[in-house]
């Protein structure tokens, strides 16, 4: 095969420099394709799953890129774009379309050697064919891959490449995504496409008769297409009953949800127990000191604390990655959406913020299946409210010290109730977020039902294994930054200048988060909160569980993680200066409140953070949930109050 | 067809039809399970309707509805072209259609015909 020209400008030995002494770029091969049409497919069969995420600023979805070498020798960036259905249609440029007419804008106007390789389903030839107009007007090298060549050979059903290059003047290749041959191919053609200029357009074709004309079809439909379309059809007969399907899909969702919640344990459990070992290796290496608990107390807890959300991460990317690739995510979709616009939103955001209940970590990350960039950022804004896991202890410390004369039916009502109380928070979060910070025109609800298929594992492990370290390496980093902060905060003594505890209190009363919770109980006194809350409520902005520990280490009591009685009698005891009860059930239900609503978790910070790739989304969750649970929970304490309450 | 037939094909089978809804009648949002409708109007705006035919739903495309969701959910479709959609009530009340094949199943039959 010749070099193409524009290897060859840069490979000849001797040449003189140009004017611009920088090393020529890279040719840059976008992958582009509407959505299912095979393309993570064939990006994981060109690249051999070696990729790694692209740095483009101001893009919130993330473009992996990987570095391939054509057979002639030239070396190329592979870039898979988002699915999408125009380059020209943009409604909004944070949409998929618009994130990828941006990437060609950028990539044109570098004037790197570009090619658009288009991937388009051979079975919906005429919908691809749309965008691949589209793509010759812009004047790029296009490149078009028909995938899907062994269903259509299947279906007796032959593709015509070459009248179909003719009339598009543009090379075609038609392939078999999954088959390992189809690499060869698919680069050869890229090489010979990069080395040939833009063609000129021919665009006086009609997509529809184009793909009739060119698509050979048996006469009527082929037993094999009838037995596909058959199965589709009585698939989805059972699937989106109206009856059926949703109970097939709440089951479905519990089966998920229970693999999230129950069999990552044992997994988290591994990782807890490893760094409790290391821990006790640390501490018998270093001896006792204030620098080993930094890096014990510190530093590893807060690498625990990652560790721990990595099987929920992997699972539930994993699932995710079978659902969509399954077809089915567009079904369930279907079945919720009616329920899901009570909240402005759609079917999409269902997973999420179903996952949300079990933690809103890997939340967050599946709500990269909303396609639609405000409804998606809405879901990552309204997440945090769901009640996760790691509420449930400090609600059962709460339960066990104000309501413990109360039955378990009481105390299980208080539970849902609570549950209920999150879901009602999303409700009302979501409906004013829709009309004020996410406002604006979303994309036309449609929603593309793709075919019925089997998952391709190698894809499918390989995005769970991929969202497990951009997770530790993302939000891992910012995680630990603030476990040490934290421990800064709860260990190290304030200057004696503001000490206001006595000389022989626990350490904990001596520190600069007990300095800061003097500081704050003015203004958390109206909630009934001391500052012995306060810094409970700063300890648990590591993670809501720590909560329970940290009142343990406050009120001097060991092992409050696994028997909360004696905290729970230390707490009812507790007196405020005055000798008065410090708490009673009026706190307990502005402190119920508040953890409702407040988004006490920084490894949710970090996740959005990770996932709107801006702070200032992060700090508007913050802002937001903080002030309604302040709010909230002072409308609670008050009203308690004039209930007398005690 | 004369508009009429095609007005009365698509409103006649809506239950609890009010005049306000006879008038919008011919849109997507009226078509029933079975029925095969060709598309003659996308009342959107320009940016919205362009991205309709991006997706696939362009004017003379022709639909078979698979089923609707009950309480007002989304229509399932399938186009001639071979794409299979899932569209809003809302927004397939901006669509007008021309009835193509009025292949209704018969009351009572289920809500699915391939």
């Amino acid at each position: 095969m010749s070099l193409s020209p524009a290897a060859a400008e840069v490979r000849r030995p001797g040449a003189p420099l140009p004017e611009r002494a920088e090393p020529a770029a890279p040719a840059v091969v976008a992958l582009l394709g509407r959505p299912n049409s095979g393309k993570s497919s064939l990006f994981n069969t060109l690249t051999g799953g070696e990729a790694k995420v692209g740095n483009f600023p101001g893009v919130t979805v993330d473009i992996l890129e990987a570095e391939i070498t054509l057979p002639d020798g030239t070396a190329a960036m592979v870039a898979d774009l988002p699915g999408l259905y125009s380059i020209d249609a943009v409604i909004d440029p944070a949409t998929d379309e618009g994130i990828a007419r941006g990437f060609l804008d950028r990539t044109q106007a570098a004037s790197k050697p570009l090619v658009v390789a288009q991937v388009i389903d051979g079975t919906q030839l005429a919908l691809g064919l749309r965008l691949t107009r589209e793509l010759l007007a812009r004047q790029v090298r296009l490149l078009v891959v028909v995938t899907q060549k062994d269903v259509l050979e299947g279906e007796a059903r032959t593709l015509d490449r070459e009248a179909l290059e003719a009339a598009i003047g543009a090379p075609v290749v038609a392939v078999n995504g999954r088959d390992p041959a189809s690499r060869g191919i698919i680069l050869g053609a890229l090489a010979s496409t990069l080395a040939r200029p833009a063609p000129t357009a021919k665009l006086d074709w009609n997509p529809a008769l184009l793909a009739r004309r060119v698509l050979a079809d048996a006469p009527g439909l082929s037993p094999e297409a009838a037995r596909r379309r058959t199965f589709t059809a009585r698939a989805d007969g059972i699937l989106l009953h109206s009856l059926v399907g949703p109970f097939l899909f709440l089951a479905l969702m519990a089966v998920v949800f229970a693999a999230v919640f129950l069999v990552a344990d044992p997994v988290t459990a591994f990782f807890d127990s490893s760094i409790g070992k290391l821990r006790g290796a640390l501490e018998h290496v270093l001896g006792a000191s204030l620098f080993t608990s930094f890096l014990t107390d510190g530093i590893l807890a807060g690498a625990g604390t990652v560790l721990a959300y990595v099987p929920q991460i992997a699972i539930l990317s994993l699932a995710m990655e079978v659902l969509d690739a399954s077809g089915y995510l567009a079904r369930g979709a279907f079945l919720v959406d009616r329920l899901l616009r009570l909240l402005g939103l759609s079917g999409r955001s269902f997973l999420p913020l179903l996952m949300g209940h079990a933690c809103a970590i890997p939340a967050i990350a599946a709500t990269r299946i909303i396609r639609d960039p405000r409804e998606r950022l809405t879901t990552i804004l309204v997440v945090p409210l769901m009640t996760c896991s790691a509420r449930l202890p400090t609600y059962a410390l709460i339960l066990a010290t104000f309501f413990a004369g109360h039955g378990v039916w009481f105390k299980a009502a208080v539970f849902v109730g609570l549950y209920f109380s999150g879901i009602l928070a999303g409700l009302v979060a979501s409906l004013v977020l829709r009309r004020t910070a996410t406002k604006g025109r979303s994309l036309p609800l449609i929603l593309e039902m793709p075919s019925y298929r089997t998952p391709e594992w190698r894809v499918v492990l390989r995005k769970g294994w991929q969202s497990a370290v951009r997770f530790v390496r993302d939000v891992g980093r910012m995680i630990v930054l603030v476990a040490a902060v934290l421990w800064v905060l709860l260990k190290v003594p304030a200057p004696a200048s503001v000490q206001t505890a006595a000389a022989d209190a626990p350490a904990i009363e001596h520190s600069i988060a007990a300095n800061i919770g003097h500081r704050l109980e003015p203004i958390t006194r109206p909630l009934g909160f001391d500052w012995r809350m306060d810094v409970g409520l700063i300890g648990s902005f590591g993670a809501r569980e720590v909560m329970v520990g940290t009142m343990g280490v406050i009120f001097g009591i060991e092992g409050a993680n696994d028997d909360a009685a004696p905290l729970s009698e230390k707490i009812r005891d507790a007196k405020s200066p005055g000798g008065a009860p410090a708490y009673s059930v009026r706190t307990a239900l502005a402190l119920l409140a508040f953890f409702v609503i407040a988004c006490q978790c920084m490894s949710t910070v970090a996740a959005i953070r990770r996932e709107t790739k801006s702070w200032r989304w992060p700090i508007f969750v913050m802002v937001y949930t903080y002030a309604a649970a302040y709010v909230v929970a002072l409308f609670c304490y008050q009203i308690a109050g004039w209930l007398h309450l005690s | 067809m004369a508009n009429s037939t095609v007005l009365s094909a698509l409103a006649a089978p809506v239950p609890s039809s009010s005049p306000a809804r006879l008038a919008t009648s011919a849109t997507l949002a009226a078509a029933l399970p079975g029925q095969r409708v060709r598309i003659t109007q996308i009342a959107q705006d320009e940016d919205l309707a362009a991205w309709l035919r991006a997706v696939g739903m362009h004017e003379e495309t022709e639909m078979t509805v698979l089923r609707r969701a009950p309480f007002d959910g989304p229509i399932h479709l399938r186009t001639s072209d071979g794409g299979e959609f899932a569209i809003h009530r809302d927004l397939a009340r901006c669509i007008q259609v021309a009835l193509v094949d009025a292949r209704t199943p018969p009351r009572g039959s289920g809500e699915h015909s391939a």
